[in-house]
């Protein structure tokens, strides 16, 4: 009874959801994580063992003096002073574009359960390298693809559910040329200029919010059934649309 | 082109900073990992976050890792404690709905006859519906070791707890189990 039971269990085809393909998205946090080499894990271990003679010749100074002078001439460390100080943490390191006010560091999964929307990434991008949401307004939050390197962020792909078309021409900046296109029958509006802020939001529920310029270049922007795509980076305005054409949002989550 | 890489040698390159080693790790590990998760948090986008967190833990972990030792043990450790934390955190309480994917069988093995397809899938229901009754601790150690299919030791360290321990839970769970399913699965509630 025991072996028949355990073997209709092993028996057993669970429809288990999906596996996410992790080895990737870990694969882009952990690229911008300090660098760790051979040559940086050797000088740590020194760096542990010589801190290590240094504690057991500190317990030896308490003891005896003349011990301390020996030890210390046999490190080289005759004129160091040794203090006991508490250890200091270092922080980690921010993600990219944590300073662009783009809301809190995210994953898909995480911005799934919160958005009041929803969307996937580009697919004319690879991955991004960070994600990030801000909860409202407007309202159903607002989530970020960024993408960039160390030296800085490139392009920044916007999602939220929200207009600009009542704002657009009386809100942009004064440096900023608005051209009003189409994107497969959807109004788009190309910014330009020294700086392209603008207003988005919805009149009606009064949540309108300025939105500042994040990033030099260019600015896209389509309204696709209800959610608007911002395309921002030094861009050209063909691939700019490529980018907006390639992803996939709903106004509803 | 070279042959693959074994596990040993892809731990030593990511140790030394080589990340497209660890994902290769991470590639082979990560189906395992998920599940283990999804077991624990019984939602699919928490066991992400918790499986994506913990991948990224061990590998800030991995230069205190011990070579020699099995790696699939220790990332399921880091994995699980992360879901445990992500459950807590959340309060959640979601349901994994253990549901039986469609038979399949072997090409060339004859079709059972319907009396016989039917005994199969009603055994399969019923087996189902008193996992879904047993408590949490018996449901996690059951699925690790059948659903799972981990060893002992990977259980125990999915679980948080002894090897010895896993023995005793898992023999205790499996006559739950069998009650259960004797008294028509209504039993035992959680």
């Amino acid at each position: 009874m025991a072996a028949e039971l355990e073997r209709a269990l092993r028996e057993l085809r669970i429809d288990w959801p999906e596996t996410p393909d992790l080895a990737r998205s870990v694969h882009v946090r952990i690229q911008r994580e300090p660098a760790r080499s051979p040559l940086r894990a050797r000088l740590l271990r020194r760096r542990t063992a010589l801190v290590a003679s240094l504690v057991l010749a500190a317990g030896s100074l308490a003891l005896s003096p003349d011990a301390r002078s020996a030890i210390l001439e046999f490190l080289g460390l005759k004129s160091v002073k040794i203090e006991r100080r508490e250890p200091v943490t270092t922080p980690a390191p921010a993600p990219i574009g944590s300073d662009l006010g783009l809301g809190d560091p995210s994953t898909q999964a995480r911005a799934d359960r919160l958005a009041g929307f929803r969307v996937r990434p580009p697919t004319a991008l690879a991955a991004p390298d960070a994600i990030f949401f801000a909860e409202g307004p407007p309202d159903g939050g607002r989530l970020s693809y960024l993408y960039g390197d160390a030296d800085g962020p490139d392009v920044l792909v916007t999602v939220a559910r929200a207009s600009v078309t009542p704002f657009i021409e009386k809100t942009a900046g004064q440096g900023t040329r608005v051209t009003r296109f189409e994107v497969d029958g959807d109004p788009a509006y190309f910014l330009s200029g020294e700086e392209h802020g603008y207003a988005l939001g919805n009149e009606d529920r009064g949540d309108v919010v300025f939105e500042p310029q994040r990033l030099a270049g260019t600015t896209l922007l389509v309204e696709r059934g209800g959610v608007l795509l911002r395309v921002e980076g030094d861009l050209e305005r063909a691939r700019a649309v490529e980018i907006a054409r390639s992803i996939a949002a709903t106004p509803e989550p | 082109m070279g042959r693959p890489r074994s596990e040993d040698e892809l731990v030593a390159l990511a140790r030394g900073g080589d990340t497209d080693a660890y994902a290769q790790i991470v590639r082979a590990h990560q189906h395992v990992a998920f599940r283990t998760a999804m077991l624990i948090t019984q939602n699919a986008a928490d066991a992400e976050d918790a499986a994506q967190e913990g991948m990224v833990k061990a590998w800030r972990a991995l230069p205190r890792f011990r070579s020699g030792e099995p790696l699939r043990p220790w990332l399921l450790t880091i994995v699980a404690n992360e879901a445990r934390n992500r459950r807590r955190g959340t309060g959640r309480r979601g349901h994994l709905a253990l549901r039986a994917a469609g038979e399949e069988r072997p090409s060339g093995e004859a079709a059972p006859s319907p009396e016989a397809a039917l005994l199969a899938g009603e055994l399969r229901g019923d087996l189902l519906g008193a996992l879904a009754h047993l408590r949490e601790d018996d449901r996690l150690v059951i699925g690790c070791r059948f659903l799972l299919d981990l060893s002992e030791a990977e259980t125990a360290a999915a679980l948080g707890v002894r090897p010895g321990t896993v023995k005793s839970r898992l023999s205790r769970a499996l006559g739950r189990l069998r009650e259960t399913l004797g008294t028509g699965g209504t039993a035992h509630g959680r």
